[in-house]
């Protein structure tokens, strides 16, 4: 974060102050972002991942059903470098295709969650009491709906049709993850919200005659970002592993898919055998999310209009 | 401030009711009854019959009838697994522990996922900071279970200091509550340590708090009194829903520890597909989720008095 | 107890190991350290004082009701057989009929069955009692048997298991829902199930059948005292009346904490058989398998079940005790279906699975690689016949060649519970039946959908398999007639050669000529199945040494010596 030198009362150093390009907060905010180290390596590594994922058949070792009989729960050895499961397939290359199926359908659903949170939260916040009122009333709807029966009856609907074949049937579950998933995050915007409308730089904004979305957008999402960036972050292993608990009910991404975090869930019952099946998909996934924390924080630090 | 009290709570009526529709609609329209062939031994005669006893056999509406009937009277219809006793009984019998834990749990995160998020503000960049990130990377990447498992296995199998299943029987019984408290609370705390650490971040930044160190304060009245008054909105946001959900939705450190709680009961239920359940659970969700809500929104104003509500 | 289907147990995001859902309750032999037969003479000579003598154990699933009447899972059995008593228990090594209620099995050498096999007249023991101390008479046994011919009591059980008694089919023909449908059903039975005295019950028959008396065995015929049930109404067998359940057996319920324990002590009005030693014996329900293995090694518990997975570690660790199931697992396939309708590719594909790498790589030698349907300790059961089943890729290939000569195989579906052993059995079977050409597509599901699929011939197979409710082969041939379908035939077999046979079987007392007809129609089956059997489960468990007087047996359901809980007692 750039500290701000305090003032010197040096005309040369005020008039190279002012010789500084003049940029768009959203360009600043960029220049910034590439600045911060950790936020860069955190973006690197996640777009390494995301290569592995897509290269996922160059990349891996074995093809991620494959059964190597009489090698069921090994430990890391010279052919499976990071063990097998309890289906005597390997590790390493079910965690690399499970990157594909875990990642892309986590950030997908999250974008799905951002969508509609901004559009409710955003509204509530501002658009009077009574459309407060019946937002809010509709998020505690959503919010006490019965999702395992939700995600049930979706998937059963859908049963036949593309859809539910898409990714193994993880696609549906993740819909649905989404489709009930974005009120907590709504709240967080309607929050910080109802309470940035009534600062100063908002009330000064709106007396020079700003339009409402001019205000929204620049001066009020900026602030917001934070918190919501950590709530997108966290959003992803918990879409992850919400959609593994489901597999309890038997909605889950079908055998012989890999996914992270049915991966976790089926070393649960060996893990005092060998780690190595819970061990693999979890260091992935922990590295991933400590990636996108780094990334988010750099994002939030370089939204912060008062850093400049 | 009553007046807007007592609207929400009135509002809980329409709310319960939309969520039965929508619940008993979803409920039925799912493959799979609660006498299904298979289960036991049964015979299409016996199963005939118990869907008979129970109503079954009738159309949707006239089932959703008979049951809103029995629910305004407090009633809330027999269990279809545990034939003989109703759900007011099973409910009425384990609802402690799931309470318990569940309030349990959300002192854990308030305190722990707090005060990490605030020290790691303070000190950002720091050590403390990074054990912050880790604590946060540990708690979303373990799935609780995991986290449960390695715990029990050496504090309550290798080193024999806690029990590795159970529930407390008393006040006194202590040792019981602190690994599922634990486990329960661990990715809560950590998402609270990091919004804490965010939103005190996005505080610090503000002029208000130039201007409050500028006065002379000392740091510590600095940040209670303007930072972290401030910046807890987003958490105080987010503890509502987390204790609810805390409370109600414990199925996995319950099944885990084998806790006597209703935390369980809602997806035994579906799975089961024993209808007045899986009612009983969600109305119950919704009524607690509506009440955290309710408290966090009135907190909202304490805590900022500029927010008004009339 | 068939397809023990362990509701909300299942599988779970826990990834236990129990798939198969369903238990067994087995006959066999078995090697146990440390044990004594039961009803042995005397107390043991190493019995600790009596306050030590507790014992807590894990049933694994809450039962959904103790009413004997009600009982349908395995681990309500686990409580029920040992608080009330029936006419006949099983011998826990041969599984052979042995006197509890009653004074002597009836044959017709003794006049218990009458010389046409219609009418059975059974004595009972004097001096029988309930927990209370009040007599137990043969008209308790009356009331509890017509009981369980009340469908609204025992509907979710063993409600219609027991046909051969005069009046039982029209009994259960009778509308439930009917004001008067327990006047009814008495009216229908009254003349059939008789207290000729306090001593004496008389049995008529609609038809003959050899494997009748076995049936009283099952815990739906426990004798119940009447006052109690009417007292207690709804309450019975349920946690609210648990505790002031009047019990006939060696233990009585004091408590039942719902969803935590039950709490059993020993019942010192039991006289079938001598007192119990235990005074105390608390059922926990701890349902995560790999919870109750560490709650065991915390000392929380004193025996439980030794995960698969962990099995190989603790081979050779003298608690550890391995018992054959009484019963098989198999893979039901629907009659109906193609491929499954063609009697070769079924043949085919019960020679493609290769049954030995299954129990070692899927079950970690908790399973027997088997591939009869019937038991080896089963009376006329000849695995031997089955040897055409038996894994062998040439034979299998050339079935399946035979079955679909032009190579047009359709494709075949597994359908299962979403755990990891179910999904490594699966995967398994999809690469050993590929090497013969069949496709397999996996779909995992939850419990209701499996069966619903099943049922509407949407998935055509399902993992199950069965266990013997008790120890005479109608109760497992039984399940393949056409009357089954809709019940336990959940594989739609329908052949009337099979069914002929099977009946013919039931009504033949000699035992060579039963022998002979029981030969035939195994050879009928093993050329005509209709399943792939894979394995019998070996029931591993672990036990604290101190616990001796372990009878166990292939009949145990949750636990080691379940059934004998009386005969276990804590060493000094």
């Amino acid at each position: 974060m750039a500290e701000r030198s305090p003032a010197v009362p040096s005309g040369v150093a005020v008039l190279d102050d002012l010789a500084r390009p003049a940029r768009g907060l959203w360009a600043d905010s960029f220049h910034r972002l590439i600045q911060n180290r950790l936020a860069v390596a955190g973006l690197i590594v996640i777009l390494v991942i995301g290569l592995a994922a897509i290269f996922a058949p160059v990349v891996a070792p074995y093809n991620y059903a494959q059964q190597f009989p009489g090698e069921f729960l090994k430990d890391p050895n010279g052919s499976h470098l990071l063990g097998t499961n309890q289906s005597g397939q390997d590790n390493l290359s079910r965690v690399i295709y499970g990157a594909r199926n875990s990642l892309s359908i986590g950030i997908f659903v999250q974008f799905i969650i951002l969508a509609i949170a901004v559009i409710i939260g955003a509204g509530a916040a501002l658009g009077g009491k009574l459309t407060d009122n019946l937002l809010m009333r509709f998020t505690d709807i959503v919010y006490a709906f019965p999702d395992l029966l939700f995600v049930i009856m979706l998937q059963q609907v859908l049963a036949g049709t593309a859809i539910a074949g898409y990714v193994g049937g993880l696609f549906v579950v993740f819909l649905a993850i989404g489709l009930v998933g974005w009120v907590n995050v709504a709240r967080l915007i309607r929050g910080q919200m109802l309470s940035l409308r009534e600062r100063d730089f908002v009330i000064a904004a709106q007396s020079i005659g700003a339009t409402r979305t001019r205000i929204v957008v620049q001066h009020m999402l900026p602030h917001t970002v934070g918190p919501v960036i950590v709530a997108l972050t966290f959003g992803v292993p918990s879409a992850i592993f919400l959609a593994a608990t489901l597999s309890f009910i038997g909605i889950g991404i079908q055998p012989p898919l890999a996914d992270w975090g049915n991966m976790i869930f089926d070393g649960y019952s060996a893990v005092q055998v060998t780690p190595w099946p819970i061990l693999a998909p979890a260091a992935a996934l922990a590295l991933v999310f400590l990636s996108f924390q780094f990334l988010g924080d750099g994002l939030r630090d370089a939204l912060d209009p008062r850093a400049r | 401030m009553t007046g807007y009290i007592v609207r929400r709570l009135l509002w809980l009526i329409p709310i319960v009711l939309a969520i039965t529709v929508i619940t008993f609609a979803l409920m039925h329209a799912v493959k799979g009854g609660p006498f299904d062939q298979g289960d036991g031994k049964s015979s299409v005669a016996a199963r005939e019959a118990l869907k008979a006893k129970y109503h079954l056999d009738k159309p949707v509406y006239v089932q959703y009838f008979y049951y809103v009937k029995n629910l305004v009277q407090g009633d809330l219809g027999p269990d279809l697994v545990n034939q003989g006793t109703s759900v007011n009984d099973i409910l009425k019998a384990n609802w402690k522990p799931t309470v318990a834990l569940g309030l349990l749990s959300a002192g854990y995160v308030l305190i722990v996922g707090m005060g990490l998020g605030i020290l790691a503000a303070i000190r950002r960049n720091s050590f403390l900071d990074y054990i912050s990130v880790g604590f946060a990377t540990i708690g979303a990447s373990t799935p609780n279970f995991v986290l449960g498992i390695l715990l029990v296995t050496v504090f309550a199998v290798e080193l024999g200091w806690l029990p590795a299943i159970g529930w407390s029987t008393g006040w006194t019984d202590w040792k019981p509550v602190i690994l599922p408290t634990i486990v329960l609370g661990s990715l809560p705390a950590a998402y609270i340590a990091r919004i804490t650490r965010a939103s005190m971040l996005e505080v610090m930044s503000q002029d208000y708090v130039r201007t409050a160190r500028a006065k002379g304060l000392r740091e510590q009245v600095v940040i209670f009194r303007h930072i972290v008054r401030n910046a807890m909105i987003p958490v105080l946001t987010l503890m509502g829903p987390i204790t609810a959900t805390l409370v109600t939705g414990s199925f996995v450190v319950e099944f885990f520890f084998a806790i006597p709680g209703i935390g369980r009961s809602y997806v035994q239920a579906i799975i089961g597909r024993d209808y007045p359940m899986i009612m009983a659970t969600t109305l119950l969700y919704a009524v607690v989720i509506a009440m955290a809500n309710l408290v966090v929104d009135v907190l909202y104003s304490v805590i900022d008095p500029r927010i008004k509500y009339s | 107890m068939s397809f023990l289907k362990q509701r909300g147990y299942l599988l779970s995001v826990v990834a236990i190991g129990a798939v198969l859902a369903f238990a067994a309750c087995g006959g066999g032999n078995n090697e146990s350290a440390g044990t004594t037969s039961p009803g042995a003479s005397g107390a043991p000579s190493d019995l600790a004082p009596d306050s030590d003598q507790k014992m807590t154990m894990n049933i694994r699933a809450e039962p959904n009701t103790i009413d004997p009447q009600g009982q349908s899972y395995t681990y309500e059995a686990t409580v029920v057989k040992n608080t009330y008593i029936t006419l006949f228990d099983q011998d826990p090594k041969t599984t052979a009929l042995t006197a509890y209620a009653a004074q002597d099995v009836p044959t017709k050498d003794n006049g218990g069955i009458s010389s046409d096999g219609l009418t059975y007249t059974i004595k009972l023991r004097s001096g029988l009692k309930w927990s209370d101390g009040t007599p137990l008479t043969a008209a308790d046994f009356v009331y509890g048997i017509i009981r369980g011919y009340n469908l609204n009591v025992s509907g979710a059980g063993y409600g219609g298991f027991i046909t051969a008694i005069k009046g039982a089919k029209e009994a259960l023909a009778l509308d439930p829902k009917s004001a008067t449908y327990v006047a009814d059903v008495n009216a229908a039975l009254k003349d059939s199930i008789v207290a000729v005295d306090d001593t004496t019950l008389k049995f008529v028959l609609a038809n003959a059948s050899v494997s009748f008396p076995y049936n009283l065995f099952l815990p739906i015929t426990a004798a119940v005292k009447k006052s109690n049930v009417d007292a207690l109404g709804d309450s019975f067998g349920q946690a609210a009346g648990a505790g002031q359940m009047i019990t006939s057996g060696p233990f009585v319920v004091t408590e039942w904490a719902p969803k935590d324990h039950i709490t059993m002590v020993r019942n010192e009005n039991f006289t079938a058989r001598h007192t119990a030693y235990l005074k105390q014996i608390t059922a926990k329900v701890i349902e995560d398998r790999v919870q109750a293995y560490n709650a065991f090694q915390a000392g929380q518990i004193d025996l439980t079940e030794v995960p698969a997975t962990v099995y190989p570690g603790v081979k050779d660790d003298p608690r550890v005790h391995q018992e054959s199931e009484f019963g098989t697992r198999w893979i039901t396939v629907d009659a109906t279906l193609p491929p499954w309708n063609n009697k070769d590719f079924v043949i085919g594909i019960n020679q493609a699975t290769d049954r030995e790498a299954l129990a070692r790589d899927v079950f970690f030698g908790t399973y027997k690689a088997y591939f009869a349907p019937c038991a080896d300790t089963l009376f006329a059961c000849d695995p031997s016949l089955f040897s055409n089943l038996d894994f062998n890729l040439d034979k299998a290939k050339a079935s399946i060649v035979k079955a679909y000569p032009d190579g047009n195989i359709p494709d075949v579906t597994l359908d299962t519970l979403d755990d990891a052993t179910s999904k490594a059995t699966v995967t398994t079977l999809q690469s050993q039946w590929k090497q013969v050409g069949v496709n397999v597509k996996i779909v995992t599901t939850d419990q209701k959908t499996l069966r619903a699929d099943l049922k509407n011939h949407v998935s055509g197979t399902q993992i199950t398999g069965w266990g013997m409710d008790y120890g005479d082969p109608t109760d497992l041939w039984s399940i393949k007639t056409k009357d089954q379908i809709g019940a336990n035939n959940l594989g739609f077999y329908d052949r009337p050669g099979y069914d002929a046979l099977e009946n013919k079987q039931d009504t033949t007392y000699d035992p060579n000529q039963r022998k002979d007809i029981l030969t035939q129609l195994q050879q009928f089956y093993a050329a005509d199945p209709a399943d792939i059997t894979f394995g019998v489960k070996q029931r591993t468990d672990i036990v604290n040494p101190k616990l001796k007087g372990l009878v166990t047996s292939s009949l145990d359901y949750e636990i080691f010596g379940d059934q004998f809980l009386a005969d276990i007692y804590v060493s000094k």
